[in-house]
């Protein structure tokens, strides 16, 4: 008994032990943060920021997430940015001018900067890096391509004067740019080698900390858990408010929330569904903005699929699209924080989206009218046939997206009432990808999806996706129309913002007269901060400027 | 002699045991139709990446060169690399296990003691409204889905306690002491210990209660009552030892069980512990992870029953028989 | 307990049952009857049962029915509120036991079936039989059961059938150690040998004999499987490996974690589905455990961890 009780002790004392300084979370002492910690010093302190959206790899060329790419606009320099009101200012750049035939691009750098391990930041890390993504941009550095598209030649007159010159006349030059990524030559230009496959297999994270020229450094990278980014003293801009900033990961919403709350963190985008419980109260400050992510309804596009062709008739898509409740996916989905919208360029582009374009009407009788007319009559379980089989199909939804299992019951109700039965293949987001594109990224499997786009606020990549060389590339509509391709092409070399912008129109129009997609609803972007800090701008803008860690600060 | 020969058979027998998980971890994983590289689905798993793995995975030669490979990698501590983050899996794993280990000692520890005065005190004042009420709250904790405790007590504590996670990141910013890192640590581990704690009280408190009325209702306690010694003296002194058998043995067992059945608390509390590991590892299609962490639950489970075999015949040689 | 049922110290075996009792299920009913526990727990589950059958004739409004705003609180129209698609809990509670139970019960009958027919031929045969299959079954004590259940579900998909099928392959053991126990001592009875003295088929005497006397034991232990497998299928449901297209009680708990139920204090959309499932396991656990006692009232504790870990034999059913 005495010895039973005597095991116990000692295994409780053990474990309390270990929890002291067993396992995870102990590791990665700040080398020193410098500044001062806390006190009546506004600047200074450490921005404690709480996400669900994970990075997938802090390599450049192997993420696709988007966390990944808003801290790369941190620890790494590009050539411009927006600010807070939208318009561009330079980042890296001081100022820039454009040759009269606008193929030339000349970028005067502030000078001084330097990489986090004491190397001198020059023009020719971006000359190095623009050609090593030019040069395997048919393999490993494919991801970062796009935006470097049709630039002919990088160069260095001069340690601070970066020259881009572009084959042939680009529109939207700037945008591009915005999201070009500097890397340090030094650490990187050994995995340049042969076919280039080591520029995708090198991890950053084991080198920590990782070489920045940002206004932070990596210092701390954890998937599951914490990663830091600190203040980096060689940076050549303005130095960010805050000592350093970490970014700590969720698996839940309702856990970042309660973390939040409990005053853990000082900083989450909230989830749509919680923005009432924090609006509430006073210790927090809501901030809300137009968003990027589109939540839409797909179609399998491909005039080649060999069943259910009825799915190809814009008369058919056009009576779905009256069934789509947009209003009740806003209030349920969304807690009433989203818009119908119906064009793949979301509002918040501005004048690139097309305003004469309206989301459908939500009106059943007018849906079902256009079924009874195409000759679908309803059998006696009241789904209607078309061309001999009846009207009931599988819609693809992606796990990953917050709420779809709501949208997908909304959308499965109101096509019930116009005869078409729908049931849901509930998929992880890459295996939902591959199917949508089987086989083999022929699409000729799928009928329906539902998934989303996040575009940019340049419109040029959302309008990509559904280009005919996107097959196996972004693609998940299958859609192909060469005329949509060549005016496309015709708006990325526009360089006139009038006339470009016509173009851009004309292309959601097409769009919309052909629906590939029924666009549903644009979601708010909606950030909370604690009082305690201040000077935060609109979500959203996290992967357009480095003021958006750089200005938030301590109130006095 | 007895004793050894027994422990030699339990110790047999736990071999054996392993012997077969480790086949068995390999059936599962790597014999199953198509390789396990071909279902890989992630963001850079290309062709290229693809073949590449199944080279270094050897899975281009016949099933039993990848056994007798396995077998071999394992013997030397090698358990492959994760899919997604290409460090070794038992360097994935370790931290994971260290993490959960503290937290279900606490939870068990938490149910032990309340596990065992309850059942005592049930026991001995069998039939009373003491017992009876002991008894429902029992077989209530019991059945309650262990996930579900995890919510409701998150629902009433957060604020008071951290919601997630296993310590404050950014505690090491302010410079702490011993004493705040263990604090914190401690904070973090509260509730889900406390989860697992409330859900194994029920099952030890029924089980103490039974196993004590029976040892009650045995000869020496009627002699030690005809002796004339007092309830109290008879309860502690005589049956109790009796009873521990099943209970002790139930404590190792459960430290086996726990490991492996943590996963439901560590999701809902993201405590980064193995049970999290394994579940990271099936929605990642992480198959090394998969395949290391599963050892390391089904090995646990071997250990802790060999504890017990051997903790058995500590208490009762006569289990040898 | 009225029925002849071995006191301490008496002469007949344990378990035994009087020759007159021999109608299956005999003496499950009889404990039903007497016990409160037991009626208590009976009561529950048929309780349950009803309401699962009755659903869609009795539940307030639809099951996918938007009636009020998301996460509306409890009202006098809406007992127990709405959840996250304003859809009436209580309406969700009463179809969520239809598929909550079928896995329960599915998931136990494939568990027995495996179980019992491993325990039977073990017991009856002995022997090489008895020492292979019991080595078999060690084995699958010992595998970790969750994390092979995630491992399944992730790599053969999330159908309901499946669900069942992979509970039932994981919780066989406890029913096959308990009946191989029960076998054995049968086996030794005085009728039995008779039987085989007169030249009867194993087949006639397992199914005549063995099964009778055993099957009283095996459906205080399938119940009890039904509690645990309904355990698996909320965990499974929790950790996003459930049916998508179903509600069952572990769907709730899921639904309510992802879409922030906690930080909006709606404790009616996590509270109730728990309570249900508590219940139901409840009713289960006391109607088995009191069939089991009532056999055997020396059958050690073992049949109270089935649920989650397995006691290893203990020296007197070892045997």
């Amino acid at each position: 008994m005495k010895r039973v009780l005597a095991l116990l002790a000692a295994l409780l004392m053990t474990a309390l032990a270990l929890a002291a300084c067993g396992g995870d979370g102990g590791g990665g002492q700040a080398a020193g943060t410098g500044a001062e910690e806390e006190g009546e010093v506004v600047k200074g302190g450490i921005l404690r920021v709480g996400t669900t959206d994970g990075y997938d790899s802090i390599n450049p060329f192997v993420a696709f997430s988007a966390q990944s790419y808003s801290t790369f606009i941190d620890i790494y320099p590009e050539l411009v940015q927006y600010n807070a009101d939208f318009e561009w200012e330079g980042d890296w750049a001081e100022s820039w001018e454009t040759s009269p035939d606008g193929l030339t691009w000349t970028f005067k750098l502030k000078p001084g900067g330097k990489w986090s391990d004491g190397t001198p930041l020059t023009a020719e890390d971006a000359v190095w890096t623009g050609e090593t993504i030019l040069k395997y941009a048919d393999g490993p550095t494919a991801n970062l391509a796009p935006f470097l598209e049709h630039v002919k030649s990088l160069e260095a007159p001069d340690p601070n004067t970066l020259v881009v010159t572009y084959e042939t006349p680009v529109g939207n030059v700037l945008p591009q740019l915005q999201q070009f990524f500097v890397l340090p030559k030094h650490v990187w230009q050994k995995y340049a080698v042969g076919d280039g496959k080591a520029l995708k297999q090198y991890l950053p994270e084991k080198d920590l900390p990782i070489v920045s020229a940002g206004q932070y450094v990596l210092t701390k990278y954890d998937k599951k858990g914490t990663t830091i980014l600190e203040r980096n003293e060689g940076f050549y801009g303005p130095q960010p408010n805050a000592d350093a900033v970490g970014i700590q990961w969720f698996a839940n919403s309702d856990a970042m929330v309660t973390a939040f709350r409990s005053g853990e963190l000082d900083f989450i985008a909230v989830p749509l569904t919680a923005v009432s419980a924090i609006e509430d109260d006073p210790q927090f400050e809501v901030i809300k903005a137009e968003g990027f992510q589109i939540n839409n309804f797909i179609f399998n596009s491909n005039p080649k699929k060999p069943q259910n062709r009825e799915l190809l008739d814009p008369r058919v898509r056009e009576a779905f699209a009256h069934a789509l409740n947009r209003e009740e996916m806003i209030e349920v989905v969304h807690a009433g924080h989203a818009q119908p919208v119906a064009s793949i360029v979301a509002p918040v582009a501005g004048k690139w989206m097309n305003p004469n374009l309206k989301p459908e009407e939500y009106d059943i009788d007018r849906a079902n009218q256009i079924l009874d007319d195409l000759g679908y009559e309803r059998g006696s379980d009241g789904i209607r046939m078309a061309n001999g089989h009846k009207m009931s199909y599988e819609i693809i939804t992606p796990d990953s997206l917050d709420g779809i299992n709501r949208a997908f019951e909304i959308a499965k109700t109101g096509l019930a009432e116009i005869g078409v039965e729908v049931t849901q293949n509930s998929l992880d987001s890459t295996t939902a990808f591959e199917e949508i594109g089987a086989p083999e990224w022929k699409y000729l499997n799928f009928d329906l999806s539902m998934w989303d786009w996040v575009g940019y606020l340049d419109p040029n990549f959302v309008l990509s996706v559904v280009g005919c060389d996107q097959y196996g590339g972004w693609s998940d509509t299958a859609y192909c129309n060469p005329e949509y391709d060549r005016l496309y092409k015709l708006q990325a070399a526009t360089a006139d913002e009038e006339k470009r912008k016509e173009i851009v129109w004309k292309l959601q129009e097409i769009l919309y007269e052909d629906k590939p997609y029924i666009q549903l609803v644009v979601l708010d972007i909606v950030t909370a901060h604690s009082t305690k800090w201040d000077g935060f701008l609109p979500g959203g803008l996290d992967a357009y400027t480095k003021r958006y860690l750089g200005e938030p600060h301590q109130v006095g | 002699m007895r004793g050894a020969d027994y422990f030699l058979k339990r110790t047999v027998f736990a071999l054996v045991t392993v012997f077969v998980a480790i086949t068995l971890n390999f059936i599962i994983f790597r014999a199953a139709p198509g390789d396990a590289v071909t279902g890989l689905r992630c963001q850079f798993c290309t062709i290229e990446f693809k073949d590449q793995l199944r080279e270094e995975l050897g899975l281009d030669k016949s099933k039993w060169e990848q056994y007798v490979i396995y077998l071999e990698s394992l013997a030397q501590g090698d358990m492959g690399r994760s899919f997604v983050t290409r460090e070794p899996v038992l360097d994935e794993l370790i931290d994971p296990l260290l993490n959960t280990l503290p937290m279900i000692a606490l939870g068990t520890a938490f149910s032990i003691v309340f596990g065992i005065l309850s059942g005592v005190v049930a026991a001995w004042r069998r039939g009373t409204f003491l017992d009876w009420g002991n008894l429902s709250f029992s077989l209530l904790f019991y059945s309650l889905p262990t996930q579900w405790l995890g919510l409701m007590l998150l629902i009433v504590f957060a604020g008071t306690l951290p919601a997630s996670g296993i310590s404050d990141p950014f505690l090491e910013f302010t410079d702490p002491s011993w004493w705040d890192t263990f604090v914190d640590r401690l904070e973090h581990m509260i509730l889900p210990a406390a989860t697992i704690g409330i859900v194994l009280y029920g099952e030890y408190a029924l089980i103490v209660r039974s196993s004590l009325m029976e040892t009650l209702g045995e000869d020496f306690v009627l002699t030690a009552r005809a002796k004339g010694l007092r309830n109290w003296a008879i309860v502690w002194k005589h049956a109790f030892r009796s009873a521990l058998l099943p209970v002790a043995t139930l404590i190792a067992l459960s430290l086996g069980y726990l490991v492996a059945g943590a996963i439901l608390v560590e999701a809902v509390f993201s405590y980064p512990g193995i049970g999290l590991a394994t579940y990271d590892a099936v929605t990642e299609r992480d198959y090394p992870v998969l395949q290391g962490a599963f050892l390391i639950l089904t090995l646990s489970v071997v250990f802790a029953n060999y504890m017990a075999d051997l903790l058995y015949f500590k208490l009762d040689p006569r289990v040898a028989e | 307990m009225s029925q002849a049922v071995s006191a301490p110290g008496a002469p007949a075996e344990p378990g035994d049952l009087p020759e007159t009792r021999r109608r299956r299920g005999g003496v499950v009913w009889a404990v039903l009857r007497s016990r409160p526990q037991a009626t208590l727990g009976g009561a529950v589950i048929v309780v349950t049962i009803l309401i699962a059958l009755l659903a869609p004739y009795i539940a307030p409004y639809g099951p996918r029915e938007k009636v009020g705003p998301p996460f509306a609180p409890p009202s006098s129209e809406f007992w127990l509120g709405l959840d996250d698609g304003g859809v009436d809990m209580v309406t969700l509670l009463m179809y969520g036991a239809r598929v909550s139970l079928i896995v329960g019960f599915a998931a136990a009958a494939v568990a027995m079936l495996i179980g019992g027919t491993v325990g039977i031929l073990a017991g009856y045969f002995g022997g090489k039989t008895d020492i292979t299959l019991m080595r078999i079954t060690d084995y699958f004590l010992v595998i970790p059961d969750v994390p092979l259940m995630i491992a399944i579900a992730a790599i053969w998909g999330r159908s309901l059938t499946n669900i069942i099928i992979i509970i039932g392959i994981i919780y066989w053991t406890g029913t096959a150690r308990i009946i191989r126990a029960q076998v054995k001592s049968v086996r030794e009875r005085v009728y039995v040998r008779r039987a085989q003295a007169l030249g009867a088929t194993d087949r006639r005497i397992i199914f005549r004999h063995v099964l009778p006397q055993v099957a009283p034991l095996l459906v205080a232990n399938t119940v009890l499987t039904v509690a645990i497998a309904i355990f698996a299928e909320t965990a499974l449901a929790f950790l996003g490996l459930g049916d998508p297209s179903l509600i069952s009680w572990g769907r709730l708990i899921e639904n309510a974690f992802v879409s922030n139920a906690i930080t909006v204090d709606a404790w009616w959309a996590i509270a109730p589905p728990g309570i249900a499932v508590a219940i139901v396991i409840l009713g289960c656990t006391m109607v088995g455990t009191s069939i089991e006692d009532a056999l055997n009232p020396r059958l050690r504790v073992g049949h109270l961890s089935v649920r989650r870990f397995r006691l290893r034999p203990t020296p007197k059913d070892a045997a």
